[in-house]
């Protein structure tokens, strides 16, 4: 397999054109969701979400693909724990795109004001458009902030009262958290790294038209914690849905083979 | 390819009589009931199952379009209707 800058021949190195397939990992497919009834959870005590970050407080970067044809108030990804845990350890965190095409996060579980994680993007991103929206917490810098399509979006939040400890909690579905918010819409490649990523990293991910694998072919893929490809490279879909890092796989609910879209990021 | 999704509400009173395998919902406890937990949605693609068909004529239900289907469940009346999780409702007892 190629290692990154192009394959040799007698000596000579070229540079691989976009979509060349020159990785492993090419990006074809999406798991579809139907904004009603369809969605994925994962249920192991104390092992369902996954944690973010090194023992629930180090920095991270959880990112993922995701378009839909409406925009709506979605959970795209929710973790509860159970039964409610001492603080600062987490109750509940959830990843939103809201009506006004913002994304959230937030968490519950911290006694302390400020002690929580939170952070909002700018609005308006839009509908019947891929983004690759990442949230990155940097525990140095004490700070956490969107970033989307490799951009900063939103202010840039100050963690220095954060105390919460985001560990793996019991529960964590996707595509709707337990009291509704259905999510209608596409996605893939649902990542989190144990560092915070760069904005020129994000745009690696963003333009990986090579298919490059996440777990391999980056300079930051050894942080790779926990990954759902969402049925690529090969397009076949199963239940659970595969989780290639940790096995910590996710049981789809109210779906079949026709989950799997052939609507990806054009980028890819 | 896009999906052509069709759903349907069934009455809990007829909810028993749905073959899971015939629909997309994985079984009665995962499936999507309305706030009461009364009524349960099931959605399909292609034809209408048998038992589908069976139960809605019994009802007077009809089924429904994916775009219809959403639109009435994000109205407000749709979310006073089904804008909660409920648990599921214990399934009836077989005679």
């Amino acid at each position: 397999m190629p290692t990154g800058i192009g394959s040799g021949i007698a000596g000579q190195v070229f540079a691989e054109p976009p979509g060349s397939g020159a990785f492993a990992c090419p990006t074809g497919y999406s798991l579809e969701f139907d904004g009603l009834t369809e969605y994925g959870q994962r249920n192991v005590p104390g092992n369902g979400s996954p944690q973010l970050g090194i023992v629930g407080t180090g920095s991270f970067t959880m990112c993922f693909w995701v378009k839909a044809p409406v925009l709506g108030n979605y959970y795209l990804a929710s973790a509860q724990a159970f039964p409610n845990p001492v603080a600062p350890n987490v109750n509940a965190w959830a990843v939103r795109w809201l009506n006004n095409g913002a994304f959230s996060l937030r968490s519950t579980g911290s006694a302390v004001p400020g002690g929580n994680l939170a952070a909002l993007s700018a609005s308006g991103f839009s509908a019947n458009t891929w983004h690759l929206v990442a949230l990155v917490y940097d525990n140095a810098a004490n700070t956490v902030l969107w970033n989307v399509n490799g951009v900063q979006s939103g202010l840039i939040a100050s963690t220095v009262s954060r105390d919460i400890i985001l560990g793996s909690t019991t529960f964590f579905d996707l595509g709707r958290t337990f009291t509704g918010g259905y999510f209608n819409g596409n996605m893939c490649h649902f990542a989190v790294f144990n560092q915070a990523l760069t904005p020129s990293e994000l745009v690696e991910l963003r333009d990986n038209s090579a298919g490059k694998c996440y777990a391999s072919d980056f300079s930051f893929s050894s942080t790779l914690t926990y990954y759902l490809p969402m049925f690529n490279p090969s397009g076949v879909y199963t239940d659970p849905l595969t989780e290639t890092v940790g096995g910590k796989d996710i049981t789809l609910f109210n779906m079949s083979a026709t989950n799997v879209s052939t609507d990806y990021p054009p980028s890819l | 390819m896009a999906r052509i999704l069709s759903y349907a509400k069934i009455p809990i009173a007829n909810a028993k009589s749905i073959k899971f395998a015939e629909v997309l919902e994985t079984s009665w406890d995962t499936a999507r009931w309305n706030n009461a937990a009364t009524e349960v949605m099931v959605h399909w693609e292609g034809k209408t199952p048998p038992t589908i068909q069976t139960i809605l004529k019994q009802t007077g239900g009809a089924v429904s379009t994916h775009s219809v289907t959403l639109a009435a469940i994000d109205s407000p009346a749709g979310r006073s209707t089904w804008g909660t999780q409920p648990s599921p409702p214990p399934k009836p007892k077989k005679k």
